[in-house]
């Protein structure tokens, strides 16, 4: 199975060998332009940007799998669902927010470090059933936990923050998120990883530990999905055993392709086209899910890297060929 | 008894169902996870038959040639053309799970179709003094019939030969001049076909509604990996084990049972990564 795993991702990716950062006026801009955000956009527009935010930090989390560690999990929810089931539980609680988004990011790695080891083992198509299989269970017992999690009615509860103080709150961690990705991505840390990606073997016999590599993308890339279900979380102001349904995994892994793997930017940009494709869409039908089959069929058949990589295709031609 | 038999009918249809998904994986090597939409597909193609022709088992054989034709041209059209991505025909079947789900939801409605056995099997027979009802041991007899039959045609027919030549070695197969592509097909026809089967036959046993469909495909996922990819024996084994698991299980302790099955689904994994009776090359 190991020595499938380049194959198998190398279509998915496109190849971001020297590709530039945004250049930071652009970012600071952009950054500029999200926090000035909300003295214009009020109501359903201001819970779209929230929304689409926390799906933005838990895709670009899951890109440094995807992208970078070349793992696929379809068990991701769970971290997000974690995440979210501690929000509520301790934000009941009466604990400060800085606590209880730290609380939740660490809960969700802890749930990765239990779990995770078994599904590495594995390896491949295993690592998707495995990780699928563990998300259920955790659905399983959020649904009969009831003294805990509410059963099937979920646990509502309340941030304590304005909407607009939320959606600046979303903003900075996601901005954060972005930051600390990026880095690590160019790290030593990083580089390795992509070489363990391209060629395991290779990189297991130039010495590197290379499941301690994988270990640690898993885990890294769980607390920040755990932080994104937290958000997530209190911006709905509920969290119920179908925001861990199956699915859901299945349309994080959406974003990511649509907008790009290994780009990070392009999980984002496909979390805020996905959040607002779903808005408009589901008002109009009811078979939204269907709707996001044909994307994924499509995306998946023409195998292109996202809309990231045609941005950027643009920008520089045919850099690789 | 009452619950030994139910349990043991449930896990039939999952034998059913994983059956044709570890024959699929075998061969082609995809995770099809649209298979439980499939199943729930034909168990509702099975079930307009029935109502419209009043013939339950005119319906179990449409719904299995419907199967059989709808997943040879998912494998035409979607999945031979994404033909060494693992990953990438995955999610092509996930899409697909998406797609089918929301066209029966919207075909057939949210609501739950019950279908009643056919005619002998209606009501319940007396066995020991026991009032057991009869379509599960139908449903049994089929499912032991089933392995019977796979294990002939995989072991003693010249296709079960080609079949298990690709499963054990594709491209020592495809070098020595067996139209792996052809086969390929056929096995997807044969694998689907075989769980749209199940979904009709077992549609009297199990309540239809179209979320039906991941919960099949979850099944289908465990009891392949208990059982051991590729092994038609493991299937066999794993689905019973997992069916009891689940019938004794909503009786005795419901509120863990479904976490018994995932648990035992992981102790395997940790004790044998292939499974219980794991892939052993050229012997299906």
């Amino acid at each position: 199975m190991s020595n499938a795993a380049p194959a198998t991702t190398a279509g998915l990716g496109h190849s971001g060998e020297g590709r530039p950062p945004l250049p930071y006026p652009v970012l600071l801009a952009l950054l500029a332009a999200a926090l000035i955000a909300p003295l214009f956009i009020h109501g359903y527009t201001l819970y779209l940007a929230t929304e689409a935010l926390c799906w933005a930090i838990a895709a670009a989390a899951l890109d440094l799998l995807i992208g970078y560690a070349g793992l696929t999990p379809l068990g991701h929810i769970a971290m997000w669902g974690l995440g979210g089931y501690t929000a509520a539980v301790l934000t009941k609680l009466g604990l400060p927010l800085p606590l209880v988004l730290a609380a939740s990011a660490v809960l969700a790695t802890a749930y990765s470090a239990l779990t995770a080891p078994l599904a590495l083992r594995a390896g491949g198509i295993f690592f998707l059933m495995i990780t699928l299989a563990f998300s259920q269970m955790l659905q399983v017992v959020a649904e009969k936990w009831t003294a805990v999690t509410g059963g099937t009615d979920g646990l509502t509860f309340k941030s304590g923050l304005s909407d607009t103080a939320l959606y600046l709150v979303t903003l900075v961690c996601a901005a954060l998120t972005l930051f600390l990705l990026s880095r690590i991505v160019r790290s030593p840390y990083g580089r390795i990883l992509e070489a363990v990606r391209q060629n395991e073997p290779r990189a297991r016999a130039l010495g590197y530990a290379v499941f301690a590599y994988k270990y640690g993308a898993v885990l890294i890339a769980s607390a920040f999905i755990g932080l994104a279900g937290a958000l997530g979380a209190m911006h709905r102001g509920i969290v119920t055993p179908s925001d861990l349904f199956w699915l859901q995994s299945a349309v994080l892994l959406i974003m990511v392709l649509l907008g790009g793997a290994r780009s990070l930017w392009g999980p984002v940009i496909g979390a805020l086209l996905y959040t607002s494709l779903q808005a408009v869409v589901s008002s109009h039908t009811d078979l939204w899910a269907g709707f996001v089959g044909l994307i994924l069929m499509a995306l998946v058949l023409t195998g292109r890297g996202g809309l990231w990589s045609l941005l950027h295709r643009k920008q520089t031609p045919r850099k690789q060929a | 008894m009452f619950q030994l038999v139910g349990s043991l009918a449930f896990g039939m249809l999952l034998f059913l169902l994983s059956a044709g998904f570890s024959l699929i994986f075998g061969v082609a090597r995809v995770a099809n996870l649209a298979h439980g939409a499939f199943y729930v597909l034909s168990a509702y193609i099975g079930y307009s038959v029935t109502q419209a022709s009043g013939n339950f088992w005119l319906g179990v054989l449409v719904a299995t040639l419907c199967g059989a034709a709808l997943g040879m041209a998912a494998e035409r059209l979607l999945l031979s053309r994404l033909h060494g991505h693992e990953l990438r025909q995955v999610l092509a079947t996930l899409g697909l799970t998406f797609v089918m789900s929301d066209a029966m939801r919207h075909i057939w409605g949210a609501d739950i179709k019950s279908v009643s056995p056919p005619k002998p099997f209606g009501g319940p027979v007396a066995i020991g003094g026991m009032m057991i009802p009869s379509y599960p041991l139908v449903l049994i007899v089929v499912g032991v019939l089933v392995l019977i039959v796979m294990r002939l045609i995989l072991r003693n027919t010249l296709a079960g030969a080609k079949i298990r030549a690709v499963t054990a070695d594709q491209q020592m197969s495809a070098t020595l001049g067996l139209p792996v592509a052809q086969i390929s097909m056929l096995t997807f026809a044969a694998g689907i076909g075989l769980g749209a089967f199940g979904g009709a036959v077992g549609s009297p046993q199990l309540a239809l509604t179209p979320t039906l469909d991941s919960t099949m495909t979850l099944f289908a996922l465990i009891v392949v990996v208990i059982g051991g990819l590729g092994s038609i024996e493991g299937a066999f084994l794993a689905a019973i084990l997992v069916g009891l698991v689940k019938g004794f299980g909503e009786t005795y302790f419901p509120a863990i049972s479904q976490i018994v099955i995932f648990a035992l689904m992981i102790l395997v994994i940790a004790v044998r990564p292939q499974g219980l009776l794991g892939r052993r090359l050229g012997n299906a």
